[in-house]
């Protein structure tokens, strides 16, 4: 039988969390997070407890001051990501500065607009400024897109347009073949394995296409089981050693945040 | 011990999956378990070739599509697959009917798989909410066959408690992806009686359910209900 190791406390990163202004779940999430000892990324896409696809100024403020709360309670396990609509242009921008002076690590982009339009591209110009990666949510479906949702080309896109900033693309662009098809030759794109089924070859494809490097897991919990997602990066068929960069190595690292300081 | 209630072997190409006897296990050794439930995913999908699932550790299941000829199955297996999201069913017609005849006279187990990938990835024919309507409305009516639903989410679940609860229903764990620790939370809310351990071979990874069971916070004997003590009781074992 498989080891579970080496996903094991203390040895995990998450890179893709959610806070979802609910406290039964957010607090299930903690828990979770405290009994692994692992720390997360984290944004908040909703103040109100449920996720706002294209959220006003107000909203995306107040989104983002709980995750601001949430890194004062949990020093060291709380990494902030500030939530942005790409379509309040200067406001955006002024919020982001607000949200990384305040001590958050990196920008999370929703669906208000595909990543690929004019829109978006001064966010990513900020990143750059600001030595910031940007999570990008990214969702192939067999069926019509959400509005404003963003495909792993519209990533590629975008990565192409900006070499020098870093992007995650989300759940291995759900599709996942077509997803690390479309990104593999933009080495400035990372892809996290959060928020799909634990669909056998994901993991092993992702590598294979792009390079341990460039995959960190992720979970989307608490809407996710955290388990389940977990359970994927020991599943696959893969290198011990690729595992730990998967698990919380590449994170560190993107992120700049050293083990000790954990 | 572990009895994996969900797994397929053969060969589905528009879907790359392929999966024969030795992989599977092989699969099934790196996930902890010792005998699995198997039928053919080429027969259910229509789309690949059949393989040899003849072994000690695997407990084979007939296939049964809309147009299978009921009476020519054989009844040297244990149950019996149906796939009504995929494969438009009619809970009231004479076909389902004639099965859970049959099956009532063979002492089959009925399993009802609901989804085999996330509906965004592969279409389904038919609802997963309309087929459970109609499916819901049948077993009420008149069926004391023993059911196992496949499939279903953990919210879905909510849904239909009723009939979840029902002695002759079981319910496979292989879909329950979210919210946080999901069996835990539907062991409170059916039981773990009536839960069976089941992984989506070959479309998930096996270990991830071994993994996820046992990280969970169930107690070390609802743990080995679900992980075996049901599926053996089920299974005649």
């Amino acid at each position: 039988m498989k080891s579970s190791l080496p996903a094991e406390p203390g040895k995990i990163f998450d890179i893709h969390v959610h806070l979802l202004a609910q406290p039964e779940a957010d607090a299930e999430f903690l828990q979770f997070a405290h009994e692994w000892r692992m720390p997360f990324a984290i944004s908040c896409l909703g103040p109100d407890g449920s996720m706002i696809p294209n959220p006003t100024v107000d909203e995306v403020r107040r989104a983002n001051d709980k995750v601001l709360g949430l890194m004062e309670q949990e020093p060291g396990m709380a990494y902030g990501f500030c939530y942005a609509n790409p379509l309040h242009g200067q406001q955006a921008l002024d919020e982001i500065r607000r949200c990384i002076s305040g001590g958050m690590v990196g920008i999370k982009l929703w669906i208000a607009c595909p990543c690929s339009r004019e829109e978006a591209f001064s966010i990513f110009e900020e990143s750059i400024a600001l030595g910031v990666p940007v999570l990008q949510h990214a969702w192939k479906r067999i069926d019509k897109p959400l509005p404003g949702e963003s495909v792993a080309s519209d990533v590629a896109a975008a990565a192409k347009k900006y070499p020098d900033a870093r992007i995650i693309m989300a759940h291995l662009g759900f599709n996942w073949r077509m997803g690390m098809d479309a990104i593999k030759d933009c080495s400035n794109v990372w892809t996290d394995t959060s928020g799909i089924d634990p669909e056998m070859g994901s993991v092993e494809y992702a590598v294979q296409m792009l390079g341990a490097d460039r995959v960190l897991y992720g979970s989307d919990a608490p809407g996710r089981d955290t388990l389940a997602q977990l359970g994927k990066i020991p599943a696959a068929e893969i290198s011990h050693k690729d595992k730990e960069k998967i698990l919380h190595q590449n994170a560190e690292k993107l992120l700049n945040i050293a083990e000790a300081e954990q | 011990m572990i009895i994996d209630f969900n797994a397929h072997a053969g060969a589905w190409p528009e879907q790359h999956i392929s999966v024969d006897k030795d992989r599977l296990l092989h699969l099934m050794d790196e996930s902890g378990i010792d005998m699995a439930v198997v039928s053919n995913i080429g027969e259910a999908m229509g789309g690949g070739s059949g393989t040899d699932l003849k072994h000690e550790r695997l407990i084979p299941f007939h296939t049964v599509r809309p147009d299978t000829d009921i009476k020519s199955l054989n009844g040297h297996v244990k149950g019996v697959r149906v796939y009504p999201t995929y494969h438009a069913w009619g809970f009231s017609g004479s076909r389902w009917a004639n099965l859970l005849e049959r099956a009532e006279g063979e002492g089959w187990i009925v399993q009802v798989y609901l989804r085999l990938r996330d509906p965004r990835a592969l279409l389904q024919q038919v609802a997963l909410a309309d087929v459970m309507q109609s499916l819901s409305d049948a077993i009420e009516s008149s069926c004391y066959v023993r059911l196992v639903i496949t499939g279903m989410n953990f919210f879905e679940a909510e849904s239909y408690l009723p009939l979840l609860r029902r002695k002759n229903v079981w319910f496979e764990i292989s879909h329950l992806q979210h919210p946080m620790a999901p069996l835990d939370k539907l062991a409170r809310k059916i039981g773990s009686s009536r839960m069976l351990f089941g992984t989506n071979t070959p479309f998930f990874y096996p270990f991830v359910t071994t993994f996820r069971t046992m990280h969970s916070g169930l107690s070390q004997e609802e743990m080995n209900r679900i992980l075996s003590g049901n599926a053996l009781s089920l299974l005649d074992m």
